[in-house]
């Protein structure tokens, strides 16, 4: 069983990775050098959510939402963050109509 | 016993362990052989260190494996550094579009590919590169090695500064205002492109 943070970032985190220019969301770092390292033990399916964080909510009930992600060089970062925006929004208001989330995008890297 | 006092996050990249400890601390302390009872301890710190040496143990083979030359260890060491050095120094946020955006790329991440930019000056070699958010943009301040055989330096840097000025739009979307280009030598030939001088 889940705790509802955790079902929320899971939702965001399939959210952001859906955006086209999305790379994918910043892993923690020992998972990334587990990544490199092939002896390493698989993660497994389950989504890397540690680029998604909540805290709150604050006594207004507001919550504030940071996503970390690393973008596709491709494509202009900034077109990128505002795409992960839109979609977050989309979602977040699709799920409760007069949100007061913050939501806080900040990307770091590109490959 | 984790008798020390809890320890302060200020890099917001910096992973804290359950047990309150900094996963950058917990790592310091393994390469120093500084060793204490909670981490050999602890649930959490022995993993940590555990890939942490489970790491250097896959990258010094490759120096071991010469004969195996199946990938590029030199590529493989490039991209284990610049995990660590990327996730350990991420540098400062900076803004990305308007304020009230809440939107950011943090620093070493926009770094790079400014100095990219600079590097397609022919000859050309970035070093440091720092940005500094101001209110409104950001400033550049960086440094490279141009060509010895090059007629005009500020010309040279006058060519940086356009190629990163349009990286930053163009790539990145970043909004700049003064674009510090410090030339800092000249060099006979083009110098090998070290990483590690770039960094920050």
């Amino acid at each position: 069983m889940t705790s509802p943070a955790t079902d929320l970032r899971t939702e965001l985190a399939r959210v952001v990775e859906d955006v086209p220019g999305v790379a994918f969301l910043a892993p923690g770092i020992r998972r990334r050098l587990r990544s490199l390292t092939s002896a390493s033990t698989p993660d497994g399916p389950t989504p890397d959510i540690s680029g998604i964080t909540v805290s709150g909510p604050l006594p207004d009930g507001s919550r504030t939402i940071g996503i970390r992600l690393v973008c596709r060089a491709d494509r202009r970062v900034l077109d990128t963050a505002r795409a992960v925006r839109e979609a977050v929004d989309a979602h977040l208001g699709g799920t409760c109509a007069e949100s007061p989330d913050r939501v806080v995008i900040t990307v770091t890297g590109a490959v | 016993m984790n008798n020390r006092p809890p320890e302060t996050r200020t890099d917001p990249d910096d992973e804290t362990l359950p047990c309150g400890r900094l996963l950058s601390r917990v790592w310091a302390d393994w390469e120093d052989a500084v060793h204490d009872d909670h981490t050999a301890q602890c649930a959490h710190c022995r993993p940590a260190v555990a890939d942490l040496e489970r790491l250097e143990s896959r990258v010094r083979a490759l120096d071991a494996e010469p004969a195996q030359t199946s990938f590029d260890a030199a590529s493989v060491v490039d991209r284990v550094m610049d995990t660590v050095r990327l996730e350990l120094r991420p540098g400062r946020p900076l803004p990305l579009g308007d304020a009230a955006e809440d939107l950011r790329i943090m620093e070493n991440a926009a770094a790079r590919v400014l100095r990219r930019a600079a590097e397609e000056v022919p000859g050309v070699r970035a070093g440091s590169c720092r940005l500094t958010p101001g209110a409104t943009t950001v400033e550049v301040a960086l440094s490279v090695r141009a060509p010895l055989t090059t007629p005009d330096v500020r010309a040279v840097a006058q060519e940086v500064r356009r190629r990163v000025h349009e990286a930053a739009d163009r790539r990145l979307g970043l909004r700049l205002g003064a674009i510090d280009v410090r030339v800092t030598d000249l060099v006979a030939e083009a110098a090998p492109h070290r990483e590690e001088e770039s960094s920050g």
